[in-house]
């Protein structure tokens, strides 16, 4: 490395035309979703008795898990592993997982019936629900993701605390609590880096037995007692692939030099996870002979080959030649194959391969939910670039600082 | 009086049950739960564990006219009231469909039991292997009524609560008249019931059934003949019919005075022409199949029988061998059966030979050993020691010609 | 993290498994009730008796309070014509099928919760709202669902039906087979109601036994198997008809339970706390070694 590098807040502007478009997308979902508030989930979305989840769950929910995965990789290298080369990505990561989450969570409430009781499985548990484990998983992991976000806050506002007015008195105690914080964290942070890592294996795998009760609703091609081990093997795929494309994201819009050096080794990484995920998918195909279902063009087969072949295999070449390493257009592009087929992964395991067995029509999702599913991203993105205009989250080259590790404390 | 059949006659006739499925329910025959006449689910042939047979107790068959005309069953609903069941009026129709037995099942000849004997009145019970009394009584009259009109609803035999019928109201009853043909049950008319009903049957005055012959093909069946001029009574050749068979809504739509009909397949020709048979035993075939010749009726004899017929019966009618009343049945083959004493006066020339005086006082047996008169026997037959003569006895006349 | 020293990590590290693995016994077995009583009850529906009058979902909506016509406007018999499937205005219809014995008489079939023996739905409720009594009833409880349409999913008959244009406390629809009827005393409204008693009310042994006597008896009336008897692991609910019942559009479904494979799953990631625990182990170990690398390494340098 020539340049130290550090984390810091980014010095742009919040505003930009980009900006304005996604504002937008996300009045136009919360406008939606107002709708869903006032007249029930039936007024904005085409959900119904036969077709109970959409791409709220499919989406929001089960791709945005996946998606969000980049947080426990990271974690599991960097500091795990302890590959502290890797430190430059572990909060950009951190940050996109804990937003993620907190989508996740924001789009099952939405989601669900009675979201005033969404704190019930906290109280009511059912051992043998999938969902349940999914769901306490998730909540656990949201709040250690936050806990793991913390340092990163004390960082930014210790000794610089300065409430206006009134409040002036409480910026003593206030400062007081952030360093014991920080102290604190410091010595328990680890048992927290491995929660995460033991947590997200769980609920990622639980997703994918999620859909393994519908049974014979499902389309055999997704419907395999491995589901669990695939939806992990997928996650573990697709989460350095997510940290390199909202990396180069981010650079592009943020002008600034991508670090190819990092992301470029985690793309070599990627090859073989990929490559482990195909051979059991491929295993699965041959050994419950379900390719049998491919010999003919229907949208399942369609889309599974879609999945397999631009999500994994093209991407999976992509990441083994060392001129896609180099290149960060071709680095994003072989990112984004593995982002979007895992995505697809998700939409048709929960949407597509549900088929009822007494469908009076088919399934597609309505402009409400669409909508919204479009305006929770654009508000995921607003909150990131908020967030890294505020908190010092992405690395940026600063000659004038000693090194130090990424729990030191300033100030 | 032919229409005054005994009860018991009638009884002996089983019937069809018709739900969605037809289901043979021959009473008596049926399978029945073991436990109504064996105490014990397992009765051995030692220790059959009787119960106490209802049939000591019988006290006399009585006439369908004796049936009571009406009866309330059930009670008055929320929506819909009690029905009042033309009695006799089914009873009298049941005299061509399955019998009293129909509905009295396995009562056939003690006194008439109450349904709620057997049917529990609460569908909380006990026994769950029958049905209780509400949905016994229901799916007796159902299995009839679904069939014959398929369209029918509660109101069929339920007065609606607040209806002008359960205010007092009554009609009456137009189930039991069949137009042309006097019945029996006509009787029951005007007993109350709840609803008027156009269940009206109406006889055709032909029916034309295509029958399986070559000849004479069609027989033209003047049923209105039969019921008016003859005063057939229904059930005089309609008996264990299916209710459709006289209430069919198709039929009171479309062209009523004749039917065309075919024949049932694979029936034998005696069950073909039973009905007619009993008062048509001694007609001709001709008179039911216009045009048919005896000869020609496609009835290979001798396939059939192993009689076949030679040139000299072929010309024959039927009647004129078959000359028991009935159908046509199996007769003795042999000569005598239907020539009696012909050898006295059978003049032998006329096979070509002629007797001379050795052989002229010899048995007919002697020489034709078998009764038949088929095969014609050779003097080897008789004749072991080869000492006849080089002529035949007599002389071999030319044979005449024979008349047909 | 240079403040903290090996020996605090391992100690909070066997302090956090301890706790981890003291919680096993009492969280393993978390969930919702789900008794399967030999006595528990069941009704038998025998579709070559029913009539289609659909008295059945007339008592059915009077029972539950549901809006409904009165019980003379279901003489009309044209809502047979089109299949419909119990929602949230009608836990329980009747669908005709052609008869291909009896073209005249179409086959009317009631369809409802079956009441499984092992419901996927009180399996996969998130917070164990649904529940499998002893009776046999499998009910949904309203203070306790989320309302995530989870059991829906699970459901392989497609029965669960959810109130989708209420804004508030939007409930699961399903046949809760009359559960506070029968606490009462009374039967089933169905059951009740149903003119010809093509359903039997009864402990489903019994009903079992009966169908089996109705089928020996009546070899011509019914094919030989009984829907429920032995699809998804049993059902409270069992059926008898004439034809087959693919043509009377019964799900066909194997013979295990419904939820078999996934609480297998389930409970297999999370037998005892085992697998998770050990993971948190493992890790724990490897963050121990690489960094305890990383420090060797520094302090050579």
């Amino acid at each position: 490395m020539n340049d130290f590098m550090r984390p810091q807040p980014v010095t742009k502007k919040f505003l930009s035309p980009g900006v304005i478009v996604l504002l937008l997308l996300a009045a136009n979902g919360l406008a939606f979703l107002a709708g869903r508030f006032l007249f029930g989930i039936g007024a904005v979305t085409n959900l119904n008795n036969q077709y109970p989840w959409g791409i709220w769950i499919g989406i929001d929910v089960a791709a945005g898990v996946a998606l969000a995965a980049g947080g426990f990789t990271t974690a599991a290298l960097g500091h795990v592993m302890h590959r502290e080369q890797y430190h430059a990505v572990v909060r950009p990561a951190l940050l996109t997982a804990m937003l993620g989450y907190t989508m996740v969570a924001v789009g099952v409430s939405i989601d669900i019936g009675r979201y005033y009781y969404i704190w019930h499985p906290l109280l009511m548990w059912n051992g043998s629900s999938a969902l349940f484990e999914v769901g306490i998983c998730v909540m656990i992991y949201m709040s250690v993701l936050y806990i793991e976000f913390l340092p990163v806050v004390t960082e930014r506002f210790i000794g610089r605390v300065d409430l206006p007015g009134a409040l002036a008195r409480l910026n003593a105690p206030i400062d007081r609590l952030l360093r014991w914080l920080d102290r604190m964290l410091d010595k328990m942070m680890f048992v927290f880096i491995i929660a995460g890592v033991v947590l997200s294996t769980l609920h990622q795998s639980s997703l994918g037995t999620l859909m393994v009760i519908a049974g014979p609703k499902m389309h055999p091609l997704w419907q395999t007692p491995i589901s669990p081990l695939l939806f992990l093997l997928s996650a573990v795929s697709v989460g350095f692939p997510m940290v390199i494309f909202e990396s180069l994201l981010a650079a592009r819009s943020f002008g600034l030099k991508p670090e190819m050096h990092i992301l470029g080794r985690m793309g070599r990484m990627v090859a073989p996870l990929l490559g482990i995920y195909l051979a059991f998918k491929l295993g699965d195909l041959f050994i419950r002979e379900t390719f049998v279902y491919l010999k003919t063009v229907t949208t399942v087969s369609v889309m599974y080959i879609t999945e397999l072949l631009f999500g994994v295999v093209i991407p999976l070449r992509m990441f083994l030649s060392p001129a896609v390493q180099k290149s960060p257009a071709l680095l994003f592009t072989a990112a984004a194959l593995v982002v979007g087929g895992v995505a697809l992964n998700r939409i048709d395991t929960f949407v597509v391969a549900y088929t009822p067995p007494y469908a009076l029509g088919s399934y597609f999702p309505s402009i409400g939910e669409i909508s919204v599913t479009v305006g929770f991203i654009a508000i995921l993105v607003l909150l990131y670039r908020a967030a890294v205009l505020i908190f010092p989250v992405i690395s940026l080259p600063d000659r004038a600082l000693s090194p130090q590790s990424k729990y030191s404390v300033r100030g | 009086m032919r229409t005054l059949l005994l009860i018991g006659l009638l009884c002996s006739i089983g019937g069809t049950v018709r739900a969605q499925a037809r289901v043979p329910a021959r009473a008596g025959t049926a399978a029945m739960d073991c436990r109504a006449c064996h105490t014990s689910a397992t009765p051995t042939k030692n220790s059959p564990a009787l119960a106490a047979c209802p049939r000591l107790k019988i006290t006399g068959y009585h006439a369908v006219d004796e049936a009571p005309p009406t009866l309330t069953l059930g009670r008055d609903g929320a929506t819909y009231g009690a029905v009042i069941f033309a009695h006799r009026a089914h009873a009298h129709m049941a005299e061509t469909g399955k019998g009293c037995n129909g509905c009295h099942h396995y009562d056939q000849a003690r006194p008439i039991q109450k349904c709620k004997n057997c049917h529990a009145v609460s569908r909380q019970r006990e026994d769950l292997g029958k049905p209780d009394l509400k949905a016994a009584m229901h799916r007796q009259c159902l299995d009839c009524h679904r069939e014959w009109n398929p369209a029918g609803s509660c109101a069929t035999c339920h007065v609606k609560a607040g209806s002008a019928a359960a205010k007092g109201a009554v009609a009456p009853v137009a189930g039991a008249s069949v137009a042309g043909a006097p019945v029996a049950g006509a009787s029951a008319a005007g007993a109350p019931v709840a609803a008027p009903r156009k269940a009206t049957v109406v006889a055709p005055q032909r029916v034309v059934y295509e029958t399986g012959a070559k000849e004479g093909k069609t027989v033209t069946f003047f049923h209105a003949d039969h019921t008016g001029r003859f005063a057939l009574a229904c059930a005089a050749c309609h008996q264990n019919e299916s209710c459709r068979g006289c209430h069919d809504r198709k039929l009171l739509s479309g062209d009523r005075t004749v039917l065309a009909r075919q024949t049932a397949k694979g029936l034998t020709d005696e069950q073909a022409h039973v009905r007619c048979a009993a008062c048509h035993a001694k007609d001709e075939c001709s008179t039911c199949h216009k045009g048919m010749s005896t000869k020609t009726i496609g009835f290979d004899h001798g396939r059939r029988t192993g009689f076949a017929l030679n040139r000299f019966h072929a010309p024959l009618t039927c009647k004129q061998c078959h000359t028991a009343p009935g159908a046509f049945g199996r007769i003795n083959a042999s000569c005598e059966s239907c020539h009696k004493g012909w050898q006295a006066k059978f003049a032998h020339a006329r096979t070509g030979l002629t007797l001379d005086e050795q052989h002229k006082d010899v048995e007919c047996a002697g020489c034709h050993e078998d009764k038949t008169f088929r095969d014609r026997p050779v003097c080897g037959s008789c004749h072991t020691d080869k000492t006849w003569p080089a002529q035949k006895p007599g002389t071999a006349a030319g044979r005449p010609a024979v008349k047909r | 993290m240079k403040s903290q020293n090996r020996r605090s990590f391992l100690k909070t590290s066997t302090a956090i498994t301890v706790a981890a693995t003291g919680l096993t016994p009492s969280t393993a077995h978390a969930g919702p009730t789900n008794i399967l009583s030999p006595d528990r009850m069941g009704v038998l529906v025998d579709t070559t008796v029913c009539i289609g009058c659909r008295n059945c979902e007339w008592a059915c909506k009077t029972a539950h309070g549901l809006e409904t016509p009165p019980l003379d406007a279901y003489e009309d018999r044209t809502p047979l014509a089109k299949m419909r499937r119990p929602d949230e205005t009608a836990l329980t219809v009747v669908n005709q099928y052609e008869n291909p014995k009896e073209p005249d008489l179409p086959i009317t079939v009631k369809v409802q919760c079956m009441h499984c023996d092992h419901p996927a739905c009180v399996s996969a409720c998130i917070v164990g709202a649904i529940a499998k009594h002893a009776n046999g009833e499998v009910v949904w409880d309203t203070d306790k669902c989320i309302g995530c349409r989870y059991c829906m999913v699970a459901c392989p008959f497609q029965v669960p039906a959810f109130e989708y244009h209420k804004a508030l406390g939007p409930r699961i629809m399903k046949c809760d087979f009359c559960s506070e009827r029968r606490a009462d005393g009374k039967l089933p409204a169905c059951v009740e109601s149903c003119p010809v008693e093509a359903l039997t009310y009864g402990r489903r042994e019994d009903l079992v036994r009966i169908a089996k006597e109705r089928i020996k008896r009546s070899p011509d009336r019914y094919v030989e198997h009984i829907y429920g008897e032995a699809e998804v692991g049993g059902t409270s609910w069992c059926y008898l008809a004439g034809t087959d019942f693919d043509s009377l559009q019964f799900p066909k479904l194997g013979l295990n339970p419904a939820p078999g494979v996934s609480e297998s799953i389930q409970h297999g990631i999370f037998a005892y706390f085992v697998p998770p625990v050990s993971l948190y182990a493992l890790l724990g170990a490897v963050m121990w070694t690489s960094r305890h690398r990383h420090d060797e390494e520094e302090e050579q340098s």
